[in-house]
């Protein structure tokens, strides 16, 4: 009679389902076209800004009137246009599809039959989400300061604070802007992970997860509510501009991981009791 | 062989709300059978499956798998058992051969360096090679089936558990998925068929369980449930007479059809029980008296047992 | 399986978390007491701290009672193009500010917007001012007597309300030739007539012990400040944090402090400013009067015409005269009859506007003189005539 070895067989790469989820992810058509999406803000405001040459001061989003002169700032703009609404809408589609996508396709089932372990492939969704939100944002970043580059003259950087970068300092800054953006998204990704493992409807938890997110920085626009405001986990999300400051200011990026990382917790462990505990019968 | 059982279930019970789903459910599998799993829609077959394998807790009762507790042994034991549940599930926008690596690096056990070979070893198996790298949302139902029977085979398996296998396949798909498990069989893998075809499980099956509304009707080999179903049937003029001999050779009656009492009609037919042999029967009536126009000795087809056992017919025709 | 105990480190971890919360705040207060000071003794130590080094945020807290507005896109709470909603702004809004200090003649502070940042930037005698908004800076030469090591820092923590009678605030020269505690001794005598004293030493601001210093004006209801509160670092005399009061309102009215201060010297670098290619560069010459927080006020401050003063101590009265308020267009604060928001701010009154804040009255007169008081509006009603 064939006996498979229950312990773990040579060769098995444990991170095998990471590499699986995350090709599986990124091959899917909905996801690369979410990128593009997010890959055209910077490229429509730079051409925005090309054919009509606008750069009327103190009007529109921050920075904007920076790039007829900068090139590079192209990348911040978009991602000052793209943060309330665009990078929580597609974070919130990965992050609300994380297990309901799966359990509604009826994969689910055969994940946990493989088994994948109710607690490893949680964990793999989630990082799933969360690299998602780095792509996002570098897409960003990175398309917005290459578009501009193009199109507009590029050179030394001004900061917030009035004084100017090099190249170096300048690629460093904007690297960790991503690592912000990125991190400020993983609390809300946890939020989504979680909605996502109380139904089989993925349509039903990226809504409300998106929502959630729109309600929140609307709480955080109303002064009377600012007893909360240091506890919404969208509150600092704008901060990224305090790396644009001189000397940079780490204060809101400690406290924004300070946040993300309570949000992580409250809301995995909620997920992890849910979907631990949860009959999978899709 | 070991001597426990693939499968042994003790008082499994599933309540959702106030429907007891699974009830009360003793259930054992031997090792190196192929055991049915019979019973009509909604009778708690796929229930019992989705506890088997961890997907669904029980309320109460106790599982053991492959002689480990289920589902605390959950991650030692599944890795030997391949499952087809409910009908496939599939990736649409990944190809078949896709969706079962995906499938395969979900077991952490899987050993990646051999992912490939037994990908396509699964898949030309069932018979999908020429499909493999197309799309999975252009299958065709029985496609989709095969894959799903495909993803069970990815490992060499001790217990394949098959949730209605043949179901969405034409007669040649249907005949090879019963080879398929024939072969299986043969190699020593305990296979748990799951069905509402009758006519499949008989083909297939050297064990039935039969399930009707969460409860467990019959339970056995096909041997022993094919053989306490012979009957006989004595058609006379004379029914009372023949009645009262069948009886005073302790045959239990049939149920008379309604409006009749037992005897009244044209024919008496009652249970052929065991030691008792059709000629004794026979010389008994014709030693009373009885005029015999006809007397026939039938095995009653399992279709007529398990409608008798679950009070709602089955789908022979498949 | 218990499906209770899966639940477990659910429930467990919000409860932890939430729990560090509640208790961070509690460790973080467990700072040592200081020896007892008198405050004459606290005010001396204020004045040795004047050559101090260090960096910090400031935090200022504004609850005026004045309606608040929402907040709306990113970068528009702060620095809009209105004069009026900046103004608002500034007496609604929250604000943080990063405070790098080295010694007297070395600061800068950059007002942290959203995405924005207004910085002020002086290195001996060379002022400048920048607003990443604008793209504007300008540069400031101070006289020579201005510049030379006044111990006034051109700005701070520390506001320059004459009331509190801080030592940061307008120092004239006189000040300077005295001795640390022989300007505590001035102080001290200048408001005892008007105002109780006390000190304690069990608070701890910016995780650092610190004297507070309590001012409580002796007038009772004829001024609209319940008490001042000046929170000084025991160890340096460093002035941390001023919170003022109003009477009948439970949250602070206005603070200003220090949420988080660091005492190593801030590098040279951040003193040294050299405008951005494609910044608008104005140059000015200062005056000798101490220039203000303001970036605009210190080039039209001469151009003003004098305020006349009645009272003393906390129910003082400053009536300025007409046209001081609606000089040129770039004056931070408009006619009251130019902006809708204002009116709505404002009530009508016999002769005039008012303006009634939690702390602060301003009375605008129709021929366009401005009262302004800590006081109850009555009082600067009664003023004009």
């Amino acid at each position: 009679m064939s006996r498979a070895e229950p312990a773990r067989a040579p060769g098995a790469r444990p991170f095998a389902l990471l590499g699986s989820e995350l090709a599986t992810l990124f091959r899917r058509r909905r996801t690369i076209a979410m990128l593009g999406a997010l890959a055209l803000v910077p490229i429509l405001i730079a051409i925005a800004v090309r054919v009509t040459s606008a750069g009327s001061s103190g009007r529109g989003p921050a920075f904007l009137s920076d790039i007829t002169q900068n090139g590079l700032f192209v990348g911040f703009t978009a991602l000052t246009v793209s943060i309330p609404l665009f990078l929580p809408l597609t974070i919130g589609v990965v992050a609300g599809d994380t297990i309901a996508g799966e359990a509604s396709l009826g994969t689910l089932r055969y994940l946990l039959v493989a088994p994948a372990g109710r607690l490893r492939l949680l964990g793999v969704k989630y990082l799933g989400a969360a690299v998602f939100a780095i792509a996002a944002s570098a897409v960003i970043v990175v398309v917005g300061i290459g578009i501009g580059a193009l199109l507009f003259p590029i050179g030394p950087v001004t900061l917030l604070s009035g004084d100017t970068i090099g190249a170096g300092d300048f690629a460093l800054r904007a690297l960790l802007m991503i690592g912000y953006v990125s991190m400020s998204l993983l609390g809300f990704a946890a939020i989504g992970t979680f909605i996502s493992t109380l139904t089989t409807v993925p349509v039903g938890a990226m809504a409300a997860t998106v929502v959630l997110a729109a309600a929140s920085q609307i709480m955080d626009a109303l002064p009377q509510l600012s007893a909360v405001h240091p506890w919404l986990f969208t509150h600092d999300w704008f901060a990224f501009g305090d790396l644009l400051r001189n000397p940079i200011s780490w204060d809101s990026y400690a406290q924004n991981a300070v946040l993300q990382l309570g949000y992580i917790v409250v809301f995995g462990s909620l997920a992890i009791g849910r979907f631990t505990t949860t009959d999978v019968l899709s | 062989m070991t001597t426990d059982a693939a499968i042994e279930t003790s008082g499994l019970t599933k309540i959702f709300g106030r429907q007891r789903a699974v009830d009360d459910l003793d259930l054992t599998v031997p090792r190196g059978s192929v055991f049915g799993f019979l019973g009509p829609n909604g009778s708690g077959k796929t229930t019992t499956i989705r506890m088997l394998l961890g997907l669904a807790g029980a309320s109460s009762g106790e599982i053991r798998m492959l002689g480990a507790p289920m589902p605390g042994a959950l991650r030692s034991v599944l890795p030997r058992v391949g499952a087809l549940v409910e009908g496939p599930a599939i990736y649409p926008f990944l190809s078949g051969r896709a969706n079962l690596l995906r499938l395969d690096a979900a077991d952490l056990h899987a050993p990646s360096a051999t992912r490939r070979a037994r990908v396509d070893a699964a898949l030309d198996r069932v018979g999908l090679s020429h499909a493999a790298q197309k799309k999975a949302h252009a299958y065709s139902l029985g496609m989709k089936q095969r894959l799903g029977i495909a993803n069970a085979l990815l490992r060499p398996r001790d217990l394949l558990i098959l949730d209605e296998p043949s179901n969405g396949l034409d007669p040649q798909g249907t005949r090879e998925v019963r080879s398929l498990i024939r072969s299986l069989a043969a190699e020593g893998t305990t296979v748990f068929v799951s069905s509402h075809l009758l006519s499949e499980i008989e083909q297939l099956c050297s064990h039935v369980a039969v399930m009707s509304a969460g409860r467990l009707v019959a339970h056995g080999t096909l041997e022993e449930l094919r053989r306490g179903e012979v009957r006989v049937t004595v058609r006379t003029p004379d029914a009372a007479n023949a009645a009262r001999v069948l009886t005073e050779l302790n045959l239990p009656l049939d149920e008379p059809a309604s409006g009749d009492t037992a005897g009244s009609g044209d024919s008496v037919s009652a249970v052929l029980v065991d030691g008792v042999l059709p000629e004794t029967v026979t010389a008994a009536l014709v030693a009373a008296g009885v005029r015999v126009r006809g007397l026939s000795v039938a095995g009653e087809t399992l279709e007529e047992r398990f409608v008798a056992l679950t009070g709602e017919g089955f789908d022979v025709a498949g | 399986m218990n499906k209770n105990v899966k639940w477990l480190p659910a429930i467990l971890a919000p409860v932890l978390v939430i729990g560090a919360v509640v208790a961070a705040p509690a460790v973080a207060r467990a700072a040592s007491t200081p020896p007892d000071k008198t405050a004459q003794q606290v005010l001396a130590l204020i004045a040795t701290a004047k050559d101090a080094a260090y960096s910090g945020t400031v935090e200022q807290h504004s609850d005026l009672g004045l309606p608040q507005l929402p907040t709306a896109g990113p970068g528009s709470s702060a620095g809009g193009s209105d004069a009026t909603a900046q103004i608002l702004d500034l007496l609604t809004a929250d604000h943080t500010a990063r405070v790098f200090v080295d010694g007297a003649s070395k600061q800068r502070v950059q007002v942290l917007d959203k995405l924005a940042e207004r910085d002020v930037i002086r290195n001996g005698s060379e002022v400048w001012t920048y607003d990443s908004k604008t793209k504007k800076a300008n540069r400031i030469t101070l006289s020579a007597r201005s510049s030379a090591g006044s111990g006034t820092p051109i700005i701070g923590p520390v506001p320059n309300d004459p009331d509190t009678s801080t030592p940061g605030g307008s120092a004239t020269p006189e000040l300077q030739t005295l001795s640390p505690a022989q300007l505590a001794d001035r102080a001290i005598q200048a408001i005892t007539p008007s105002t109780y004293v006390a000190v304690t030493s069990t608070a701890s601001v910016a995780g650092r012990a610190v004297y507070e210093l309590e001012l409580t004006p002796k007038t009772g209801s004829a001024t609209l400040v319940s008490h001042v509160v000046l929170s000084v670092d025991a160890a340096t005399g460093l002035p941390l944090r001023v919170v003022v009061d109003a009477r009948g309102q439970k949250a602070d009215a206005f603070s200003v402090g220090f949420s988080s201060i660091d005492f190593s010297t801030p590098a040279a670098s951040l003193f040294r400013f050299t405008p951005p290619t494609g910044a608008t560069v104005t140059t000015h010459t200062a005056p000798a009067t101490s220039p203000t927080k303001k970036p605009h006020a210190a080039p039209n401050a001469a151009a003003h015409p004098k305020p006349t003063v009645t009272g003393t101590g906390w129910d003082t009265i400053v009536e300025l005269p007409a046209g001081a308020t609606a000089t040129k267009g770039s004056s931070p604060t408009p006619s009251a009859t130019q902006s809708k928001l204002l009116d709505e701010l404002t009530t009508a009154v016999p002769g005039g506007r008012a303006l009634q804040t939690s702390l602060l009255s301003v009375l605008l007169l129709d021929d366009g003189r401005v009262l302004v008081g800590s006081v109850p509006i009555a009082s600067l009603e009664s003023a004009v005539q």
